[in-house]
């Protein structure tokens, strides 16, 4: 937890934003399957890292573990340069399923929840939600509650209530996963380019090829569970904002598709034969 | 709701002819009857009903008997409360009380009327002690249920935005719990409403408990179904007040 003071200020301000996985091991207590083994890797401040594979895979595990959710069974998390002991602000993360959103306040209290747990005034609330409101389109909407909204909607109202904490990591597992083909493909595009404007630390979780090359810096692929861990990692080098019909899109989704489905195989030959 | 007016109109026509039909029934079955001392009439009923109420005697008993609820209820729904949020919240204070709570919850009021007889005698404390009995358990069972189906993930943004145990409780896990709280409160203002009979057993002076017992010392057989009657009407316009209050101030807390 503690710095080293002797260390320059401007190392310790360097690692703002900064994730690293170092030899990270993760089994359920009680429980003997490893999860996950020997992760490691680093994302660095601002950069937009997607962890992509199949379903089972244990991408969620690892943001689960950069939370702070789940304590590693070996091996050390950093965020920030600092050892993760708990979750924290620093660190928000965006939930897969809006159940997260609390069905009884208005959408403004939703996203001004973070700020009322600091013990932020009402009024700066008020008006620090509404601005990030705006910036996830949902100006008009501050006085509906949860269930008045549609997937869509209540995905853009956990993205302005993790947006309005300044946190310098997001945290996102599989945001748009629930969601129809179209509102996925809006906010899909949404998020492209307000990651460029936020520069913030991205991790994305998915399992959708598409939405990886779309959104990332980088991509982690990561091999079939159990005892998983990341395959390879791949930079995407495409301009944004990135279309899906360039060919560069189309060379790097074949790449990606052919390295997960030999995983997918390799995963089912070293499986049990079927009774 | 999704009814329109003219489906509400035709669903208030058919429970109206079906108590017709009710009152058509018993009106013909104590005509047959041999005594009719024995089977008053929904008439007779009616007209006893009208001389208590003149006398003042039937606003007195339903004044006690719902005075007594009232007290007896709230007490009980702040006991079940309390005792269902440690239950949910500590697994220890679950462990340890759960078994009491299952135990108590089957054993029903009229069991204990000996019992609160001997301890707290004839008076209102036993009345009110049985009425809050019958209330707490199925109160603290239903908010202990509440408390530990608070979705994962309203606590876990909750720790993700820094809140301390005490922010996690009483912002996220005691909101989301009130309509599980609403729902064990309005199954507890049934409860009572077939307790306060047996706690009138107890040397009452008031009280429809009171109405129904004294109607077979003084062979008024109307005065039991007054009382019948008056007890069962009360019983469902407590429960449909409860509903629409909850509804209108604590609709925001209500899953839906």
């Amino acid at each position: 937890m503690h710095t080293d003071p002797a260390a320059p200020l401007s190392d310790a301000a360097s690692r703002v934003g900064q994730i690293a996985l170092r030899g990270v091991d993760f089994a359920y207590a009680g429980n003997s399957t490893t999860v996950i083994q020997d992760v490691s890797f680093e994302v660095a401040p601002g950069e937009f890292l997607v962890l992509l594979g199949p379903s089972g895979c244990g991408k969620s595990t690892v943001l689960n573990l950069i939370a702070g959710f789940e304590r590693p069974s070996r091996g050390e998390v950093l965020a920030s340069g600092r050892a993760v002991q708990s979750a924290g602000r620093d660190r928000v993360v965006i939930f897969q399923d809006s159940d997260s959103l609390y069905g009884w306040l208005t959408v403004l209290d939703n996203v001004g929840f973070p700020l009322r747990v600091a013990g932020v005034a009402a009024r700066e609330r008020r008006e620090r939600a509404t601005a990030v409101l705006k910036v996830v389109g949902l100006a008009g909407h501050e006085h509906k509650y949860p269930r008045q909204l549609s997937g869509g909607m209540k995905q853009r109202v956990q993205l302005a209530r993790a947006l309005v904490l300044d946190s310098p990591i997001l945290l996102m597992d599989e945001p748009f996963a629930a969601l129809d083909a179209q509102t996925r493909s809006i906010l899909q595009d949404e998020l492209m380019q307000l990651s460029v404007k936020m520069r913030r630390t991205i991790l994305f979780i998915t399992h959708d090829i598409g939405e990886s090359i779309l959104l990332g810096d980088r991509i982690g692929i990561m091999r079939a569970g159990p005892a998983s861990s990341i395959k390879e990692f791949l930079p995407v080098t495409l301009p944004r904002p990135r279309r899906r019909s360039s060919v560069e899109f189309g060379e790097l989704y074949e790449r990606i598709r052919a390295s997960i489905s030999e995983e997918v195989r390799r995963a089912l030959r070293s499986e049990d034969p079927p009774l | 709701m999704s009814m329109g007016r003219g489906s509400w109109r035709s669903g208030t026509l058919a429970s109206l002819v079906s108590v017709a039909a009710i009152l058509a029934l018993w009106q013909y079955g104590s005509s047959r009857a041999v005594i009719p001392l024995l089977f008053p009439s929904p008439a007779s009923t009616l007209a006893t009903a009208l001389k208590l109420w003149e006398e003042g005697r039937l606003l007195s008993d339903v004044a006690a008997s719902l005075a007594r609820i009232a007290v007896g209820f709230t007490l009980g729904s702040v006991a079940g409360i309390a005792l269902g949020v440690l239950m949910g919240s500590f697994r220890l204070v679950r462990l340890v009380f759960d078994p009491y709570v299952q135990f108590f919850r089957a054993l029903p009021a009229l069991a204990w009327i000996p019992a609160a007889m001997v301890w707290l005698g004839t008076g209102e404390e036993s009345k009110i002690a049985l009425l809050a009995y019958t209330t707490v358990f199925v109160v603290a069972l239903n908010t202990m249920i509440g408390v530990a189906s608070v979705p994962a993930n309203q606590l876990r943004a909750a720790a993700c935005f820094g809140a301390t145990p005490w922010q996690a409780f009483h912002l996220v896990r005691a909101p989301a719990t009130v309509s599980y709280m609403l729902t064990g409160m309005r199954l507890a203002m049934g409860n009572c409403f077939s307790t306060i009979i047996a706690a009138e057993l107890l040397a009452p002076k008031a009280g429809i408990g009171y109405l129904i017992f004294s109607s077979r010392t003084w062979m008024q057989t109307e005065f039991a179904f007054v009382g019948i009657v008056i007890l069962g009407t009360l019983g469902f316009a407590v429960d449909r007040l409860f509903s629409w209050t909850t509804h209108r101030l604590c609709a925001r807390f209500l899953p839906g």
